[in-house]
């Protein structure tokens, strides 16, 4: 039986797989580059990410509402989707370790100190193997009980922290850094939007495929907006320099709060919410790619791919980054390059193909 | 002490491959279980090795080796414009 999530799902799995890595790193990364305007930065992404999310609905219609991997196959042939096929799940494959290798990193670095990242590196990614064995359905559900909390979480953190807002610390507006502002794009839509690619593996099993591009678009509306405000409010509450420095920008905004002296320092909250969002990335990375690997060697089922895999993402984990100053070297030089060829240049050239196969036709 | 952790980790892993085998045999074909076993004690090996730092070798440093022709300028022309600079 064909495993099936609604369009309410699909969009909460959209918004939670937005919010994943970007929300810890991207306030330190888009003020690195665009200093007091980097929420603007952040705007502009989101409007370029909207149109991002309706091309790759319109590649997904336009491959005829199929498996993503039978489009590549499509348009590229047997020999050449096998290629690109390939070359689009190891993308997926880097996602989920660096994923897991980034949740390891900051729950050792920020919450469980002294515990080694490899432990919980090790413990989440068999937390994601139940997930991944139960199937989709229910990686979807569970994403949409955790989703009020995860909501309720983030309007707790902006609440608690808007009486420290100091607006000061926006202006002047967009009078220095303005090639910056717009360079600092590039980075921040591989962390975001671009990642979005992913959910073509598993587009073809929401149920409403009519009104797909509209949950696909308030998903990524909603995730950034949020990721916008975060950004915003790391400049308003911490300050430009102190935004740059720290690798954790959001973590440090909970450490902040303090009400009357009686709710204070509540950064669980922030450790809550990206713990729970980077999971569900973690489990939908690692589906697509069980997935992609069972279309390619045609098995029955793709679950006989998940223990395996399993080992390969410890085993790519376990020594994946020496350590956390590597991550943002990372995002900035392999990852863009990675991430642009991977979620552009490949669906690019797929398009073009089934366009031009369609033309022919 | 590697060691201990990279035999513990291999007993661990032989029960996941005993574990997960008994169940497969009953729902998978016979490819499918030969695919199972191959790729279960290849990366058994490797990840065992791997964890008592007998053997090194780092996936992610694989994709930094691939992309450094074109990553190595883009990180040049980003780090100009990093910390507000590039005007």
């Amino acid at each position: 039986m064909k495993e099936k999530i609604n369009l309410r799902q699909f969009m909460i799995l959209i918004f939670i797989n937005l919010l994943g890595t970007a929300v810890i790193f991207l306030p330190s990364i888009a003020t690195n580059f665009a200093k007091a305007d980097s929420w603007i930065t952040m705007v502009i992404t989101v409007v370029i990410g909207c149109f991002v999310i309706c091309w790759y609905t319109t590649l997904f219609i336009e491959g005829g509402k199929q498996n993503f991997f039978v489009i590549i196959e499509q348009g590229f042939g047997r020999k050449g989707g096998f290629i690109f096929g390939f070359l689009f799940l190891s993308y997926v494959f880097l996602n989920a370790v660096a994923n897991l290798i980034t949740i390891g990193d900051f729950v050792s670095v920020q919450v469980l100190m002294g515990t080694p990242s490899k432990v919980i590196t090790f413990i989440v990614l068999c937390t994601a193997v139940v997930g991944v064995r139960y199937g989709l359905e229910v990686i979807a559900r569970s994403a949409e009980f955790f989703f009020s909390f995860i909501v309720i979480s983030i309007i707790l953190l902006f609440l608690f922290v808007s009486p420290k807002i100091d607006i000061q610390n926006v202006f002047p507006v967009f009078q220095m850094n303005q090639a910056s502002t717009f360079v600092g794009i590039i980075p921040i839509l591989t962390l975001t939007y671009l990642e979005l690619i992913i959910f073509l593996g598993i587009m073809e099993q929401v149920s409403n495929k009519e009104k797909l591009m509209r949950g696909y678009l308030i998903g990524g509306i909603m995730g950034g907006i949020v990721i916008f405000v975060v950004t915003f409010l790391c400049i308003c509450v911490l300050g430009v320099d102190a935004t740059i420095r720290q690798t954790y920008p959001i973590y440090v905004l909970g450490q902040k709060i303090s009400l009357a002296d009686f709710i204070q320092r509540i950064e669980g909250i922030v450790a809550f919410i990206w713990f729970f969002t980077n999971f569900f990335k973690i489990c939908i990375s690692y589906i697509v790619l069980a997935k992609g690997l069972q279309h390619f060697f045609r098995f029955k089922s793709y679950k006989i791919f998940i223990v395996p895999l399993a080992f390969l993402i410890f085993y790519a984990a376990y020594e994946g980054f020496k350590n956390s100053y590597y991550i943002p070297e990372f995002i900035n030089s392999t990852y863009v390059v990675i991430s642009y060829i991977i979620a552009v240049i490949i669906p690019l050239l797929l398009h073009l193909s089934l366009i031009i196969k369609k033309l022919k036709r | 002490m590697a060691l201990v952790v990279g035999i513990l980790f291999m007993i661990f892993s032989i029960s996941v491959l005993i574990f997960e085998y008994k169940k497969l045999i009953k729902i998978a074909d016979k490819r499918e279980t030969r695919f199972y076993l191959l790729s279960m004690v290849v990366l058994i090996i490797f990840a065992t090795l791997q964890v008592s730092n007998i053997f090194s070798l780092n996936i992610i440093s694989g994709y930094s080796w691939v992309a450094k022709p074109i990553a190595d300028p883009i990180e040049r022309i980003l780090s100009t414009f990093q910390t507000g600079g590039g005007d």
